[in-house]
């Protein structure tokens, strides 16, 4: 049985973490956190590093940047999440996959299929 | 002994001087009969009489035909002739029908014997005083509406993310539930069928609140655009059956789309519902019928036109432009229409939101929009969006007008400005100036009439807005002042296209029309061909 991955969770609104939280268990993958800001997060990668990672981009009262800068360190992928769609990403993470809200179960499914595959494939 | 000469001349020769050294201000004395008794350089420069042509003439003439109606002349002198002085401030008339602010000061003079015998008058002008203070106002107030656009936006964008995860945790669970229905076994399929249905509703529900915030994101400037390679001729063209079907059956919609558009770069998608947005604002105005002309073209805005506006730059646009019959807008609701959640519709109507995510949306685009509206006859949405220019093409060949390369002036010839709107007074009025021709400005067609009498010989020509504030319309105006001064050119100007216009039954197709807004280079140029006849 393949081990399943493990998906850190950075998101501030605990219902939407729930969510996430359920969705990682449909996909096979297991859950990481969720972490509610930048510090819970960058302590949950410390402790072990994740294979991905869903990164709320505006949370309560900072950004989810400090930690996408420590994934791209450790060459975890990523994919940022957010409500406000002309959020102004850093260019160092342009590249990474955008989940606009409100999404549904098959744009997340497809984005963590994606990022998962891509660090397979290197 | 150079240095000593001053006191060898007479005392009456050094007051001379004195009173003559002075350029800045009219010194001059004024006789028991109002009239001028003598004249400085000063008076000479500000005025524009020489002592020749003004002395014993009476003082009347400086002031303008209003206060000249209302013998602000006489009491002023009588005030100085009782209380020993008069000062006050308005707007005085040039030699040439120009006008200019004054402040004035009158004193009484009397003789050895304490009898009046005249006035002394003193005169500054302030004009480029109070030129310098309304540009500072007009300036305030235009950065005072960006900054609330500005707050409101931030606003929105703000509702707009937390809506978003509300939404989220909505649509989500009820994502997560239908699919855990459709996961179920086969003996809970009755259950599920009584739960599918509601669930795909509230989804329903959920799906149409998100396509709220994308709209209050449009006018905060945040939203996603995806623009591409758009010839807005055949969007237009697409979007006719729709638009036909959206006005219904008692508006007529004319559609002219200009040959040979440029491109341009933008979101269709957007563009669409911006144009849809429009043109329902259109139908609401003309509940009792109507006619909307939709039209397209290729439209330059130069360095002057961009100078009005902070945020445009001069260049190459494609204009896309909607008219309508409609009721028209109020002068003090037109500076509002672009904020959000304003609207004078009723409340289960509009939501105030439309015209706001057009704004939004084009600035975003790095176009512009203008609206020019009058009540009681309709209004106009002006849309510009940048020229798309391709790699591949090779550069276009397209003139880049300069000041130096501009038609002038022939020999400074009198123009007489009518336009209600403030601002685009002074643009034109600027811009004439520039070019090098004198020019006289009114509001409205009773003022515009009164400076007529005064220059009907020295007029030149004509230039109007067609549709005028005070019940005479422009072109009432045109045929009074062609009944007294045959043969005077008359150049029209509209916020409306040509096509609205004239098609409208405002105007006859043969007049000369120059559309709202104008460049410096179009103006001058309709200009130097009518001033040729």
């Amino acid at each position: 049985m393949p081990v399943p991955s493990r998906i850190l969770i950075l998101e501030d609104e605990p219902l939407i973490a729930m969510l996430l939280r359920d969705w990682m268990g449909d996909l096979g993958c297991e859950a990481v956190g969720p972490a509610y800001g930048v510090t819970d997060a960058l302590t949950l990668i410390e402790r072990d590093t994740p294979d991905a990672a869903i990164l709320d981009i505006s949370l309560a009262a900072e950004n989810c940047y400090p930690v996408a800068d420590e994934l791209g360190a450790r060459g975890v992928p990523f994919a940022f999440a957010t409500g406000r769609a002309g959020s102004e990403i850093p260019p160092q993470h342009a590249g990474a996959p955008l989940i606009l809200k409100p999404f549904v179960f098959e744009r997340v499914s497809e984005v963590i299929t994606k990022i998962l595959n891509a660090r397979d494939d290197r | 002994v150079k240095r000593q000469r001053i006191y060898t001349l007479s005392p009456e020769r050094r007051l001379h001087l004195l009173v003559d050294a002075v350029v800045d201000y009219a010194i001059y004395l004024i006789d028991l009969d109002g009239n001028v008794a003598s004249w400085n350089s000063g008076a000479q420069r500000i005025k524009g009489y020489t002592a020749e042509e003004i002395v014993g003439k009476p003082f009347t003439r400086f002031y303008t035909p209003e206060d000249q109606q209302a013998a602000a002349p006489q009491k002023a002198l009588e005030t100085a002739a009782t209380a020993g002085r008069f000062d006050g401030e308005g707007w005085r008339v040039r030699k040439d029908g120009t006008r200019f602010w004054a402040v004035v000061v009158m004193d009484a003079v009397h003789d050895e014997d304490g009898t009046l015998i005249g006035f002394a008058k003193v005169t500054r002008d302030l004009s480029e005083q109070i030129t310098a203070r309304d540009k500072l106002f007009a300036t305030q107030q235009q950065l005072a509406q960006s900054q609330k656009m500005e707050a409101v936006g931030q606003l929105t964008g703000g509702i707009a993310h937390d809506f978003n995860n509300l939404l989220t945790i909505i649509i989500g669970n009820l994502d997560t539930l239908q699919r855990r229905i459709g996961q179920a076994s086969s003996d809970a399929v009755n259950l599920a069928a009584t739960l599918k249905r509601p669930i795909e509703m509230a989804l329903q529900g959920a799906d149409r609140a998100a396509q709220l915030t994308q709209r209050l994101l449009a006018f905060s400037r945040k939203q996603a655009l995806e623009p591409t390679r758009v010839d807005c001729n055949r969007l237009i063209s697409d979007m006719s059956e729709l638009l036909r079907r959206t006005l219904g059956e008692v508006i007529n919609m004319e559609i002219i789309l200009a040959g040979g558009l440029w491109p341009t770069f933008i979101d269709r998608g957007q563009l669409e519902s911006a144009v849809l947005n429009v043109a329902l604002n259109a139908r609401d105005a003309m509940v009792n019928g109507g006619k909307l002309t939709i039209e397209t073209a290729n439209a330059y805005l130069d360095s002057r036109y961009a100078a009005q506006f902070p945020d445009v730059p001069a260049g190459q646009y494609v204009l896309l432009s909607v008219a309508d019959t409609g009721a028209g807008i109020l002068p003090e609701n037109l500076q509002r229409v672009f904020e959000p959640f304003f609207t004078t519709k009723d409340r289960d109507k509009g939501s105030g939101l439309g015209l706001a995510m057009v704004h939004g949306f084009v600035k975003q685009s790095g176009g512009h929009v203008r609206v020019y509206s009058e009540v009681g006859q309709g209004t106009t949405v002006k849309l510009y969006f940048p020229r798309h220019v391709e790699q591949v093409s090779a550069a276009p060949a397209v003139s880049t007008t300069t000041g130096d390369t501009l038609l002038r002036s022939r020999s400074g010839e009198l123009i007489l400005v009518v336009e209600d709107d403030d601002g685009v007074r002074e643009y034109a009025t600027s811009v004439l100036e520039d070019l090098g021709y004198r020019v006289l400005d009114a509001r409205d067609a009773s003022s515009a009439l009164a400076l007529f009498e005064t220059s009907t010989d020295s007029l030149s020509l004509l230039f109007t807005d067609v549709v005028l504030p005070g019940g005479v319309s422009g072109r009432a105006l045109a045929d009074i002042a062609l009944q007294r001064r045959p043969g005077l050119p008359v150049l029209f100007t509209t916020g409306y296209t040509e096509n609205a216009i004239v098609h409208h039954g405002r105007l006859d197709p043969d007049v000369n029309l120059l559309t709202k807004p104008y460049t410096q280079e179009a103006l001058a140029q309709k200009l130097y061909e009518l001033l040729k006849r």
